[in-house]
């Protein structure tokens, strides 16, 4: 399924329905821990949380903790998977590795647990991107039949993460292509242990922010900002949404 | 980091206050920029609607699009970090002066006390 933004009120450049529609494809197939149909639904959960009683109730809470009501939910997915959906889509920074450690305990497991990050933080960006440029929100693609791979990289080993990942020298073989070996940041390894998570990362960030290569040299600009605007926005995102990276 | 490489003093309250600040940022139309990530992040459609008319006025529209993309790749960049519960590793060096002067560290803290 291709995204189009080209009937709509600003000339947007075409290089964004090209990387959506690149996510849009990966999130129609069976991914690596997660079958088509389920990675679909847990997109869906994503905007199903922005209404979602229960995420108000977590958010105006004094702790997340002190809430126990189900999330409202709108697929076939367990109530622990909407919650972790929910969790990460409205009250992301005040996840904490207590929280994550009882997700595991529960029954999901830490790949199952990257690819739902990989997934939620891939459909929050898109979205925003859409409600930014008063375009509709994108229809959801349909599902193509097949099983997860059920890959995982033999280099993936506990962290200082909580999830465990694939170490900055270590990315060799089939995970050769996710960065410059010995070259990254915590930020781009922290999906690595599904690789295809950090594939779309880099894929994503290219096109809305700066290549991952260039990220770190301080003359790279934009075509219409210039690195401080550019960083200015950035920080400030990430300053509301009140995170410690 | 790249205000230094260009040797370009840039005041980082701007960061924490945003379009409210009575500080001069000293870059180039923060305050339009600020109010445009703000309503983004509030998903607020009239404060966005508003802001992003005020930010085409006086900066066109490639460059409120592309203000849109890096607002858009941030709210996805913080979830990442947040979940995952990454360690600031070598950034924590590199940037603990500006860290310091934002007090980003209270965050780190919020989070580790939960």
């Amino acid at each position: 399924m291709q995204i189009s933004y080209r009937n709509t009120h600003y000339d947007i450049p075409e290089k964004y329905d090209e990387a959506h529609s690149r996510f849009w494809q990966r999130l129609s197939k069976p991914g690596s821990w997660w079958n088509a149909e389920q990675r679909i639904d847990i997109a869906r959960e994503v905007r199903n949380a922005n209404s979602c009683t229960t995420c108000e109730l977590v958010k105006k809470a004094l702790s997340p903790n002190a809430v126990d009501t189900p999330h409202k939910s709108v697929s076939a997915l367990d109530p622990l998977v909407v919650e972790v959906v929910h969790r990460i889509t409205r009250d992301q920074n005040r996840l904490s590795k207590t929280w994550y450690e009882s997700v595991l305990a529960r029954g999901l497991s830490d790949a199952q647990y990257v690819e739902i990050v990989g997934t939620v933080a891939a459909m929050v960006s898109i979205d925003s991107f859409c409600l930014a440029l008063a375009l509709p929100a994108n229809a959801l693609p349909k599902p193509v039949s097949g099983e997860p791979t059920q890959y995982r990289p033999t280099t993936a080993c506990e962290s200082e993460a909580w999830v465990p990942l694939i170490p900055a020298d270590e990315n060799i073989n089939a995970e050769s292509d996710l960065w410059p070996k010995g070259k990254t940041g915590y930020v781009i390894q922290a999906m690595s242990l599904v690789p295809d998570e950090v594939r779309t990362l880099s894929d994503l960030s290219a096109t809305h922010y700066l290549p991952m290569h260039a990220v770190g040299s301080p003359t790279a600009q934009g075509e219409f900002l210039d690195r401080q605007q550019i960083e200015l926005v950035a920080s400030r995102v990430s300053a509301l949404n009140q995170c410690y990276y | 980091m790249s205000s230094l490489a260009l040797e370009k003093e840039v005041n980082l309250k701007v960061i924490l206050e945003g379009s409210s600040t009575t500080e001069n940022s000293r870059i180039d139309n923060s305050k339009l920029l600020s109010a445009f990530a703000e309503a983004i992040v509030g998903c607020d459609i009239g404060e966005i609607e508003d802001t992003r008319n005020a930010l085409v006025a006086v900066m066109g529209i490639p460059a409120m699009i592309e203000a849109a993309g890096v607002a858009s790749n941030f709210q996805r960049m913080v979830r990442i970090a947040e979940s995952t519960g990454i360690p600031l590793g070598g950034l924590q060096e590199f940037s603990s002066d500006v860290r310091n002067e934002l007090n980003l560290d209270k965050f780190l803290k919020q989070k580790t006390n939960l």
